[in-house]
């Protein structure tokens, strides 16, 4: 009885003293990987300038900072700008600079950091019919521009229709 | 006399019963434990080169397999073997120049044998989606787990 009880002593000490465990302690591990889609979106409003009726060598504006663009990019972008001939319902302007029934849009922004506009409210960019022309420079990830427009109207009518034009933003990497 | 061939035997088969363990607090280590791919392009691929390694010391030889898995952060990217839109793939190689073991959310042998105190350099290859529909950044794990041969 006695060496019985030894011998099952000495197992349990031998069994507490020898580790019990896992084969492997750790076998797994995990590497975290992080990526950024280079992703240029944006969206403007207000989407309308409703002018009203317009009088000769008159310059009506937007006010300052009337638009603004939601910037929704991954990367720095830039902004330019161009519209459409005008356009109407009878007689149609022509697009140009001021004379009779011919008359241009020009834009400014105040969030330029490079080349395009030079200020806000300067409109010192002629906003053209095809290929456009840089805005805003530059526009930081996550900063949403603003930008004005102005229309230099004709130095004269001979008819009394109502104009439209389409303008369009369009962003691209910076 | 009997009494010591006894605990003899009851010792040797104890030690025979019980492994001769070897546990180290991290038997599988694998550096470095992140990877940025910084910003990327639709449709194009992008090879980390044999920026990880995987180290065994276990004690064992072990079988090293891979899975991914989808990644987070805005509209999220689904891992396949295929790329589309808001869908990536991920590849891994051993040697930084071919990426031949497509990497997918279950295991994958990543490395057939890797002997104990041993290392093994490896890389991944991120095939990003054919469209982005959002420019947040994204996270997700790639997951290395031993298994003892």
């Amino acid at each position: 009885m006695k060496r019985t009880t030894i011998v099952v002593i000495v197992m349990s000490l031998l069994v507490a003293i020898l580790p019990v465990g896992l084969a492997l302690a750790q076998t797994s591990q995990d590497v975290t990987v992080t990526a950024t889609p280079s992703f240029i979106s944006i969206s403007n409003s207000s989407g309308t300038w409703p002018i009203g009726t317009v009088s000769a060598n008159s310059t009506p504006n937007t006010t300052t900072g009337y638009f603004t663009i939601t910037n929704t990019s991954s990367e720095a972008i830039d902004i330019s700008i161009n519209c459409t001939d005008w356009s109407s319902g009878g007689s149609a302007w022509t697009y140009g600079a001021p004379a009779a029934d011919t008359a241009n849009l020009t834009a400014s922004s105040g969030d330029s950091t490079g080349g395009g506009s030079s200020g806000a409210g300067l409109y010192d960019i002629d906003v053209p019919v095809g290929t456009g022309a840089l805005l805003i420079d530059a526009v930081a990830v996550a900063v949403d521009p603003t930008w004005e427009l102005q229309l230099n109207a004709p130095t004269s009518f001979t008819f009394g229709d109502e104009q439209t034009t389409i303008v369009t933003i369009t962003a691209t990497t910076d | 006399m009997k009494f010591f061939i006894s605990l003899l035997v009851a010792v040797t088969l104890i030690v025979a019963g019980v492994p001769v363990l070897k546990v180290n607090a991290q038997d599988i280590s694998n550096s470095p434990n992140s990877y940025a791919f910084g910003t990327l392009d639709a449709s194009s691929s992008y090879p980390t080169g044999l920026n990880f390694t995987v180290e065994n010391n276990s004690g064992y030889d072990v079988r090293i397999t891979i899975r991914g898995s989808d990644m987070t952060g805005g509209i999220p990217w689904t891992l396949s073997d295929t790329p589309g839109p808001d869908i990536y793939g991920l590849k891994a190689g051993l040697d930084g120049v071919s990426y031949d073991i497509t990497v997918t959310t279950t295991n994958t042998t990543l490395i057939e044998n890797l002997t104990d105190n041993s290392s093994q350099q490896w890389g991944l290859e991120l095939l990003s989606p054919t469209s982005f529909s959002d420019g947040v950044q994204k996270s997700g794990n790639v997951t290395l787990t031993a298994t003892q041969l």
